[in-house]
């Protein structure tokens, strides 16, 4: 990648404090990533991954280091688009309003904002739910009304924490090529989390594994060599897949 | 199951009827001191238009007052949640004007206001604005802290995020407020025309008792409970449809 990256994260620190106990979370954690990249974050659970996408949306100040999205330094709320870890429909709209509740609160015209998000409900399997309420949709399905959400932000950068966690491994793996066909269409920089090696290793550019906690960057691949579409059975993708997984539990001891 | 739930208050209630029925024509109590129920709906139905042109005049107290109590114990609410500062210098004052009286200062207002519907709405508004204020504060500081940070990452506004957020939120909250202001506020208004007024279901009783026309008395009771209930009934009916959605979604704790 040539292009300036839009999102720089530089020696990121963050200590928390626990009722007078230090509980160290990020230890100078540098990544970044380029227009239109797929980057992903991988590491093992409460390392800080969360901690450190709040950080770059802005609702964190890091206690060392700088962030730095699109070239400004300021304030980064409404920047970015995050799609939290946790469950984050409002349960008075139906699905549709609240998948333009993103690209509603940045005041982007609401027709064309519901044209969007019926063709993108179409896309991600949602068609006929449009005007169901959040408990009506099973879990799964409250997911990708999230991840409508997010992509109809209005913003090039999408912070994803976990977005396919909940999910069984078949709507999984559907939901991966879903993703990167309205990633590819949509040209959005991505920055992913996620625990699953096959997942990373289908999906990104680059993919950086951080240490447990305090993380900090441990390794970093640059997937160049998997052409796109990717095939999850092709024998350099396994290979890959293989070569992440061995240093990830190698790091465990 | 529901039919016993409207059979058996229905049942108690005619028993309690026919028990006061009964022991008024064995004891032969005088109609002056206690009229027997039946002489209290013949009495209801042959001055029905006497008492339908009052209690128009105490409805309309009522409801101004429900309008007033409600939008002031609303705004309160907004403003004590938005100022924490203000929330701790307003609390103890909040708390000990609940210790007052109102029906005290009712001849006061009379004084300030006059004869008129002033006070009576006054009176309506001073005590349906306190469970207003504490039910809806108590729903602004229940929402949850991962939809204010959603909020604060997609950029919201403050108007954006009390409108599209902490209103909904509170609604249910609200409406608990607004239904305990109801049957307050009918309280509020009779007292208010206790102490002084020319018309009104309150005058009505007071110039009837006076006159030993008890049975009046009573058809006036009947009123205004018809006017409570209806009143109660009525924000049932709207905070079904308004808050179908919190049915099935209870806030978090
Ligand atoms: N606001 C906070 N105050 C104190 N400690 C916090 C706070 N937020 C997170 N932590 C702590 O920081 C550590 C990292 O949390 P974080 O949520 O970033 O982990 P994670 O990598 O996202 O985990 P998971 O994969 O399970 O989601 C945890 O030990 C957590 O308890
Ligand atoms: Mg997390």
């Amino acid at each position: 990648m040539t292009s300036p990256p839009v999102l720089r994260v530089e020696s990121v620190s963050k200590t928390f404090d626990v009722r007078g106990v230090r509980l160290d979370v990020l230890d100078r954690v540098s990544l970044c990533a380029s227009d239109g990249e797929w980057v992903t974050v991988i590491g093992p659970s409460g390392c800080g991954k969360t901690t450190l996408l709040r950080i770059i949306a802005g609702l964190l100040e890091p206690d060392a280091g700088s962030t730095i999205v699109r070239g400004a330094r300021g304030s980064r709320l409404g920047a970015t688009a995050l799609l939290p870890q946790h469950e984050t429909l409002l349960p008075w709209r139906t699905a549709i309003d609240n998948a333009v509740l993103a690209s509603e609160i940045a005041g982007l015209p609401r027709s064309r904002a519901l044209g969007e998000a019926t063709r993108l409900f179409e896309q991600f399997g949602l068609s006929g739910f449009e005007r169901s309420y959040p408990w009506q949709l099973s879990g799964g399905m409250r997911q990708r009304v999230a991840l409508v959400r997010t992509f109809l932000s209005g913003r090039s950068i999408l912070l994803l924490d976990e977005p396919l966690g909940a999910l069984d491994p078949l709507t999984r793996a559907s939901l991966q090529d879903w993703l990167l066909t309205v990633w590819s269409g949509l040209r959005k920089t991505v920055l992913l989390v996620t625990h699953d090696v096959e997942e990373a290793a289908y999906v990104s550019d680059r993919l950086l594994a951080l240490t447990a906690r305090p993380a900090a960057v441990q390794t970093e691949w640059t997937f160049n060599d998997l052409p796109r579409p990717r095939s999850r059975t092709e024998l350099t993708f396994m290979r890959r897949r293989a070569e992440v997984l061995d240093v990830l539990l190698g790091g465990m001891g | 199951m529901t039919a016993r739930r409207f059979v058996l208050p229905v049942l108690l209630f005619l028993a309690a009827v026919a028990l006061w029925e009964i022991a008024v024509r064995a004891f032969a109590v005088p109609a002056y001191i206690l009229p027997a129920p039946t002489r209290v709906v013949a009495t209801f139905f042959r001055h029905f238009p006497l008492l339908l042109g009052h209690a128009g005049v105490t409805l309309a107290e009522i409801l101004l007052g429900l309008l007033l109590g409600g939008a002031g114990g609303l705004g309160l609410a907004i403003l004590l949640y938005s100022s924490t500062a203000l929330r701790q210098a307003l609390q103890p004052f909040l708390i000990a004007s609940q210790m007052m009286p109102v029906f005290a200062i009712a001849p006061l207002l009379i004084v300030w206001l006059g004869y008129g519907l002033g006070p009576k709405v006054a009176v309506a508004a001073l005590i349906g604005f306190f469970p207003v204020a504490v039910n809806t504060l108590d729903g602004l500081c229940a929402t949850p802290q991962d939809r204010i940070d959603l909020f604060r990452t997609m950029g919201a506004s403050p108007g954006q995020m009390l409108r599209k957020l902490l209103f909904p939120t509170a609604l249910p909250s609200l409406f608990s407020g607004l239904k305990v202001a109801a049957t307050l506020s009918v309280v509020g208004a009779t007292i208010g025309e206790w102490v002084g007024a020319r018309r009104g279901l309150g005058y009505l009783m007071l110039q009837s008792n006076a006159r030993l026309r008890v049975d009046l008395v009573f058809a006036a009771i009947l009123m205004l409970t018809t006017i409570g209930l209806s009143l109660f009934a009525g924000f049932r009916i709207i905070e079904r449809r308004v808050l179908h959605w919190a049915i099935h979604h209870r806030p978090p704790e």
